[in-house]
């Protein structure tokens, strides 16, 4: 089969079959069909080229391929790092995120709740009792009977001051120096060590 | 008539196939494909000559 040389007409006929040529472009290619046997042939290769390939092939919406391929090639070309930062963080990192939070927030609320409880002096308990304590109040000592002081003298005779030694038994001053010149008495009298001679000159 | 088609090269076949089985133009083979429309023109011609010396 030898090809038409009008390679306009020729690169039309696949719009031909097709049926998306405008009125005048199919007017001229049927006008040139009438009298091209090769492109005859061509027009019948291609119906069934196009047939068979309808059959074999599975379907695509080429339309939309190339709306497609249209909308990527305006996007204008970023650095493949960036494009990765864009990225959305998947939903299960917030999850996690969220877990581990809740996790350390009531963790330390349990710890410092136990030792560091509610401050709730007495003196807040005692003046409103439906504070509610968290754990028991220690026991208070045993309340010492409230006893008046008796008011104190002014003035403290020197004669009065006396030394006591435990018994309740206070002795007066007199008694106490007798007492100190007794133990002295009675005590061993220590002599201190002699000196040692040190014959220096070899004379004894 | 498809084995004539699976002995073109990757590039020829898929312009031979988007021009005949989808009535594609050459602006937007080449939009696919990734070529100037020149080259889809070319293409598609030593497609064409391909199969039909195959056929004959």
């Amino acid at each position: 089969m030898t090809d038409c040389l009008k390679n306009d007409i020729r690169d039309r006929l696949p719009e031909y079959v097709h049926g998306t040529l405008g009125a005048a472009e199919r007017a001229r290619v049927e006008a040139h069909l009438a009298g091209c046997a090769a492109c005859r042939g061509e027009v019948a290769l291609l119906r069934s080229m196009s047939a068979a390939m309808a059959r074999s092939a599975p379907a695509v919406d080429v339309q939309r391929v190339v709306t497609a391929a249209k909308a990527a090639s305006a996007v204008p070309k970023t650095r493949p790092e960036l494009a990765q930062m864009r990225r959305p963080v998947p939903q299960y990192v917030w999850r996690v995120a969220a877990a581990v939070l809740f996790m350390v927030v009531g963790a330390g609320g349990y710890y410092f709740g136990r030792v560091n409880p509610v401050s709730t002096s007495p003196v807040q308990v005692a003046a409103n009792p439906t504070v509610q304590l968290s754990r028991p109040m220690p026991q208070a000592p045993a309340p010492v009977p409230a006893v008046a002081p008796a008011a104190a003298p002014a003035h403290v005779p020197a004669a009065a001051v006396g030394l006591s030694f435990g018994g309740g038994e206070e002795l007066s001053p007199a008694q106490a120096k007798a007492l100190i010149s007794d133990l002295e008495k009675s005590a061993p009298v220590i002599d201190p060590e002699p000196a040692a001679i040190i014959d220096i000159e070899g004379t004894s | 008539m498809m084995e004539a088609v699976g002995k073109l090269t990757p590039m020829q076949r898929e312009v031979f196939t988007l021009r005949v089985a989808e009535g594609m133009s050459y602006k937007d083979i080449a939009n696919v494909v990734g070529s100037s429309e020149g080259a889809a023109r070319v293409h598609y011609h030593n497609a064409m000559r391909t199969i039909k010396e195959l056929l004959t």
